[in-house]
């Protein structure tokens, strides 16, 4: 994601080395540096293209509920609205469903579906989000508006679209989280006479916390930054859906999906512009703030570990 | 004496590798037996069989009989979850889970439903008492378990054994990953355990099995060479490979 380590460079005192080691020292410095200077560079191009966003727009009528950029309204709440509800809708699909997939992979299926399973499952990470984007308009959508909304194009099929999307990296982590966790855990609970799935529960899943945590925000990072499926199966509609079960079956549209749309059209440097990188300037400060939960909350579990020792 | 366990011509295999071989041996009730022998023999296999462990391990197969109070717990009927309850284990490596001092000893009582939270709070000073321990902890209950050192790691996962009344323990080399001192701790502790319950414990350590044990069993390659009171074959072993054993160990 976005953090990268930077190893300290070369020690003065370090005994007398060859230069083949410096240089190798040199390059992977250089590569560590690199990524933050690439971070830098495209914060600052955001900055740049997008702040008059925040200057010129009455914040008012900027989390207003208008988005015409053609009356040169930039309300973003529907756009705001449509990320929230997709997203939301998806982790809510992906990762209870990503979770048990894990735990019945990890500790229950045999090891010969496993074998056949695992594989699968790296696959289906591989489908460029595109192909599964004209699957959930041609195959998803119709299904949708048959369960009675308005349309098939709605924000929940997007939703589920996402989580299909996202099961595959929640899967995999979760499921290396679960094999992290060392064999003797299991043992001293089975050994109480504890039954498998109160040792699951009480036991594994707890320990392998550090873990699952990675995985759900690794999920939910696919999530808010896909854009291609979102835009062919949402409706593309920016409006704020009334509060209610209709909240997750109408049409609406996402930030990245409107970036996406409207790029194509923009003028360069007009205020529609500068609100388009705008709205790309929040996705990075939310992908930051997602970054930096799952940092505190895995932080908080790995320090734990690191005082008490142990296994 | 009466047997608290009977193996009647128990063979066990990984596979097809053989692993115990025409076993036949009894375990005295409240009594310390002691499993000796060279490593690879079969005495931590031989030990997970009584609690049928191995059962986790795919591709394992037990021929035979392991009677405990006459009843075979190979019997297709066993429910093995409850024989674990009245067959504990202790582990060579200390494994107490990643959470508190407290909810490591009330953890069996809590999936057992064993206990409300007045009486759980007895059972865990109950248990750390005997495991001799609360005298060292009673302060810091909600510690991560992680905390204590290994010798107090190892207590407090016989607390935790010990905190659903098994019938039986089983230790599997408990001391390995201990000092000498924490080493002595631990089997004062067993002879006060073996007042109230039947101990079985598998040990590499010669001094460890002449001292502390009622009863020894002496392992080779998947075999009991021999077996019988503690004293006589320490001093005077039937076998030669036994002699040849024990007398290697300690020269
Ligand atoms: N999970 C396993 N799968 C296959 N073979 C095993 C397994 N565990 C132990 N064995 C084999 O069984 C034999 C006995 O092992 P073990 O019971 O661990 O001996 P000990 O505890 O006396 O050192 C050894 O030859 C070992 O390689
Ligand atoms: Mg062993």
């Amino acid at each position: 994601m976005t953090t990268a380590q930077t190893p300290a460079p070369a020690a003065a005192d370090a005994p007398s080395r060859r230069p083949s080691e410096i240089a190798i020292e040199a390059l992977i410095w250089l590569a560590g540096a690199s990524t933050i200077v690439i971070v830098a560079l495209i914060f600052y191009f955001l900055l740049r293209e997008g702040i008059n966003t925040f200057l010129d727009i009455p914040l008012r009528q900027l989390f207003g509920r208008r988005w015409y950029p053609i009356e040169d309204q930039f309300g973003l709440l529907p756009l705001l609205a449509g990320t929230v509800i997709v997203t939301l809708g998806a982790v809510i699909i992906a990762v209870p469903l990503g979770v048990i997939a894990a735990i019945y992979l990890g500790e229950i299926a045999p090891p010969w579906l496993r074998e056949i399973l695992k594989p699968l499952i790296e696959i289906l990470a591989g489908i460029p989000s595109i192909v599964l984007g004209f699957l959930g308009w041609v195959a998803l959508a119709p299904v949708v508006q048959r369960l009675g909304a308005p349309t098939g194009l709605t924000g929940f099929t997007g939703s589920l679209l996402l989580a299909y999307m996202a099961l595959p990296t929640i899967i995999s982590i979760a499921e290396d989280a679960l094999y992290a966790v060392p064999k003797e855990y299991r043992d001293g609970s089975l050994a109480i006479g504890a039954t498998q799935w109160q040792t699951i529960w009480r036991v594994v899943l707890p320990a392998a916390r550090s873990g699952l945590v990675i995985a759900v925000m690794l999920g939910i990072g696919r999530v808010i930054g896909e854009t291609m499926a979102v835009l062919m199966v949402t409706g593309n509609a920016a409006n704020v859906p009334s509060l209610g079960l209709a909240t997750f079956f109408s049409p609406v549209r996402t930030m990245t999906a409107t970036i996406a749309a409207e790029m194509g059209e923009v003028a360069q440097g007009s205020l529609h512009y500068n609100v388009l990188f705008g709205i790309g300037l929040i996705l990075f400060v939310i992908t930051f703030l997602v970054n930096w939960l799952a940092t505190r909350l895995v932080g908080v579990n790995s320090m734990r570990r690191k005082r008490g020792g142990g296994l | 004496m009466q047997n608290k366990i009977e193996v009647n011509e128990f063979n066990f295999y990984y596979g097809s590798f053989q692993a115990l071989i025409e076993l036949n041996i009894p375990i005295r009730a409240r009594q310390i037996t002691a499993l000796i022998g060279p490593s690879g023999c079969g005495k931590s296999t031989f030990l997970r069989c009584l609690n049928r462990m191995n059962d986790t391990i795919a591709g394992t197969r037990a021929e035979g009989q392991v009677l405990l109070d006459g009843e075979n717990i190979y019997a297709p009927a066993v429910d093995v979850v409850s024989l674990r309850q009245r067959i504990g284990m202790v582990f060579q490596r200390p494994n107490p889970f990643p959470q508190s001092i407290f909810d490591n000893v009330a953890y069996g009582p809590r999936v057992l439903g064993m206990a409300r939270q007045k009486s759980l709070d007895q059972i865990v000073q109950k248990s750390l008492e005997d495991a001799s321990l609360w005298d060292e902890v009673r302060h810091r209950l909600k510690d991560p378990a992680q905390e204590l050192n290994p010798g107090q790691q190892q207590r407090l996962c016989i607390a935790r054994t010990i905190a659903v009344q098994p019938e039986v323990i089983l230790m599997d080399e408990p001391c390995s990953a201990l000092d000498p001192v924490a080493t002595l701790r631990v089997e004062d502790l067993m002879q006060e355990l073996a007042e109230n319950y039947t101990i079985v414990i598998v040990t590499h350590n010669m001094q460890q099995a002449a001292r502390a044990s009622d009863w020894t069993g002496f392992f080779w390659l998947g075999r009991l060479v021999e077996f019988g009171a503690t004293k006589t074959i320490f001093s005077t072993p039937k076998q030669e490979l036994t002699e040849a054993y024990i007398t290697g160990r300690r020269g």
